[in-house]
């Protein structure tokens, strides 16, 4: 049996994970590291939704991980597979309402999982025009219509 | 719930005022591909400042170099244009996999020479025709492949059109690209009139350097940290035999003999910072029966002094190269790229891990990138003339259609499975013409696959108990099958004679016109030499108060003589023009005789 740690959300709630999956994020390690988790980790600025998530992800890329090891001797012809699954399963889990990927996204820089954090901050932009990018991040256009016309101009590469 | 409260507080007070904290933006910034920071540049003025900082600039490069790709550069004659292509590198390059190269970058006007590139920064030669002038000047030109922009660079101190080499370097303390070019002189073979002009400054313009080493350059090079490096030749020397280097920011030349000749596979790599010569033993490819590849790498440029390397290849090396093939580079330490040699836009590359020791042959996929330009290629089609289609009803519809009408075929090109596919189900077409490579698909597995076996045992299963000719029976088009549907029409490759008519034609024009200027030129020499014959010989007069009928029969073989004397006079020019070498040659004999 692997040691447990306790995350608490910004609710309130409680969660319990294994050691291998809070490993994952670099604040936690040094935190295991330092051992000052016992009586839980409050993680005042990720609320209950998001930290669900988080867990989640974590669990999935510790599984993956221990699958891909478990394979790495044993040769079957799907080879790679297991990779394309996990991309998969990561589009998959980035499939949520903006507020949601925009909170993940920052529950990653704070926790410090890189592949979350990758994965967030591309999804957030992929194929997003100016105007939604604006929304996303509650931007006031602070250029006049003649400078918009210009550095669109600049960029024009961008648009095609 | 403090904490909760202190949460909402921070996202709400986050999402009104700047959306992110800029170290976030910043880490956001650096993951995303150039074309959304782009699209990010024009949402505000405090990002699009953000983003043209030289601080991003170098965390996007650090970013991207650590996650390398292959860019291929073609030149499509058709258009005469550089397409480039990116492919990501495969992240895992230990199965025999395949990357699609299907990221399409820009293309750039292409008329002289592809020199290299630095940073992600592509210098080519092009030549304009500038106001004034009739020859066209050579200028070099920065591009920046990602974005399809580039920069025209005012034209060289020169007035030569080729033989000009252009580097590009960038250097990192005062953060500057500079281009140094050179020409070789007609005279000497030297490069001569170096020089050097500085990017980012607000009139662009070359200065000339001076270089006090004769050399001259190559169009192998590369720039490592502040410093070009180019392969070059000594005086009178026909061989690469020393390196020269170009300081960026002193703008000083120095050399470091290499000590031997470098061979034609010698490329010139950055080994974790030094300069490094890559190439294969004293050998000008890289072939398959090749055992080790070598690694020079400058260890010290003021002692010239050089650690060598040798890369012993693992045996699967003759398993998985078949052809020549080149050194395209080396990524970080331990990977050296190679690609086939005589291919324009490779299907494949080898990666050789110098450390694991192991050959991996990823090949390179591209539909639409790489099919036109090998059909343009091999068989010297016109872009404008293919036509792209995708299902046996357009093909159907297409070849019904005729060359002449718009969106029609002459003719479809295609893998035979596809063909054979297609005339089983629809009659009124054939196959002309040979293959032109395989006749068939076949089954690929991993090595030492176990499903190799049994997918063998069970193909000779079908072919044994005639299954496999029911298959094709039923699915596919025999071979004859083009000639049981209604296929009344001639061998479209086969030539008649209504084929040539225009050339017999021509012929024929040509002979009767060479034979009517002969018999002319005949009939004047012969007239004149009548009239001096009548003049100087008065007995032969006798012959013109001969009957009407005589005179014409004499005329005719006066005539016929006429034209044969000539021949014999000729043909005796002829003699006597052989005749000297013949008495020499007798009198030889004779000589030897004589002694």
């Amino acid at each position: 049996m692997s040691k447990k740690i306790i995350f608490e959300s910004s609710e309130g709630e409680s969660f319990e994970v294994d050691e291998a999956v809070a490993l994952e994020c670099q604040t936690i390690k040094n935190m295991i590291e330092d051992d000052c988790t016992d009586g839980g980790i409050p993680l005042a600025n990720v609320n209950s939704a998001t930290l669900t998530k988080v867990i989640d992800y974590c669990k999935k890329h510790v599984e993956a991980a221990a699958a891909a090891e478990a394979n790495a001797g044993d040769k079957d012809i799907y080879g790679a597979n297991k990779d394309i699954e996990l991309k998969t399963w990561d589009e998959e889990f980035v499939k949520v309402d903006q507020p949601l990927l925009f909170d993940l996204m920052l529950a990653a820089n704070f926790l410090i999982i890189p592949g979350l954090l990758d994965l967030t901050c591309k999804t957030m932009m992929r194929g997003k025009t100016v105007l939604q990018i604006r929304e996303i991040f509650h931007i006031k256009k602070d250029y006049t219509d003649a400078e918009e016309a210009e550095v669109r101009k600049e960029n024009a590469w961008a648009f095609e | 719930m403090t904490s909760r409260r202190a949460t909402r507080s921070m996202t709400s007070l986050h999402r009104n005022s700047l959306p992110v904290p800029d170290e976030l933006a910043m880490e956001i910034f650096s993951r995303l591909p150039s074309k959304a920071i782009a699209r990010c540049r024009c949402a505000c003025k405090l990002w699009s400042s953000m983003l043209r900082r030289q601080d991003f600039t170098e965390l996007f490069l650090t970013k991207s170099c650590a996650r390398p790709q292959l860019l291929f550069a073609c030149n499509d004659h058709s258009v005469s244009k550089y397409v480039f292509i990116l492919s990501p590198q495969p992240e895992n390059p230990e199965e025999n996999s395949h990357v699609v190269a299907s990221n399409h970058l820009a293309c750039f006007p292409s008329s002289y020479e592809l020199f290299g590139c630095t940073n992600g920064f592509l210098c080519y030669g092009a030549k304009r025709i500038l106001e004034g002038r009739i020859n066209p000047a050579y200028v070099p030109v920065i591009c920046n492949p990602s974005t399809g922009q580039s920069l025209i660079l005012p034209t060289l101190k020169s007035r030569m059109r080729f033989g000009i080499e252009s580097y590009l370097g960038y250097e990192p303390i005062a953060k500057e690209f500079k281009v140094l070019s050179m020409e070789s002189s007609y005279v000497s073979g030297h490069s001569v009139r170096h020089q050097v002009l500085t990017l980012g400054t607000k009139k662009l313009s070359w200065r000339l350097v001076e270089c006090c080493i004769p050399h001259r350059s190559s169009s192998q090079w590369i720039c490592i940290s502040g410093v070009l490096y180019y392969a070059a030749r000594a005086v009178g020397s026909s061989v690469n035999s020393m390196v020269v280097s170009f300081d960026l920011r002193s703008e000083k030349f120095s050399s470091v003999k290499f000590g031997k000749a470098m061979p034609d596979s010698t490329t010139l790599v950055n080994y974790d910072g030094k300069l490094g010569l890559l190439m294969s033993g004293d050998s000008h490819d890289v072939t398959r029966s090749r055992t080790s590849l070598e690694l020079w790498v400058l260890r010290d440029a003021a002692k010239q002094e050089w650690s060598k390397h040798v890369y012993v290849l693992p045996s699967s090396w003759e398993d998985v190269v078949s052809e020549d093939m080149c050194i395209a580079g080396m990524v970080g330490v331990n990977e050296i790229v190679l690609a086939p040699w005589s291919q324009r836009v490779p299907s494949y590359v080898i990666y050789f891990n110098v450390e694991r020791k192991t050959i991996t042959k990823v090949g390179i996929q591209g539909p639409e990138a790489f099919t036109a330009p090998n059909l343009h290629h091999s068989l010297g089609m016109g872009r404008s003339r293919l036509v792209p289609l995708d299902s046996i009803e357009e093909y159907e519809r297409a070849l019904k259609l005729g060359p002449n009408a718009l969106g029609g075929v002459a003719a479809i090109v295609d893998e035979l499975p596809y063909i054979e596919l297609f005339l089983a189900e629809r009659t009124g077409f054939k196959i002309v013409g040979e293959p032109f490579m395989n006749r068939g698909w076949g089954f690929v597995f991993k090595r030492d696959s176990s499903l190799a076996i049994d997918m063998s045992t069970a193909i000779l299963k079908l072919t044994e108990t005639r299954e496999q000719k029911r298959i094709l029976k039923k699915w596919l088009c025999q071979k004859s099958c083009g000639e049981k549907s209604d296929w009344n029409h001639p061998e479209p490759n086969q030539f008649h004679l209504k084929s040539f008519e225009g050339l017999y034609l021509f012929c024929v024009a040509i002979t009767v016109s060479a034979f009517l200027v002969f018999v002319l030129r005949m009939i004047r020499q012969f007239v004149r030499y009548r009239r001096s014959e009548r003049t100087s010989l008065t007995p032969r007069a006798s012959l013109s108060s001969s009957p009407r009928t005589t005179r014409l029969w004499g005329f005719m073989l006066g005539f016929v003589e006429f034209v044969d004397e000539e021949e014999e006079a000729t043909r005796s020019d002829d003699d006597s023009n052989n005749n000297p070498s013949q008495v020499v040659e007798l009198q030889g004999d004779s000589e030897v005789r004589q002694s």
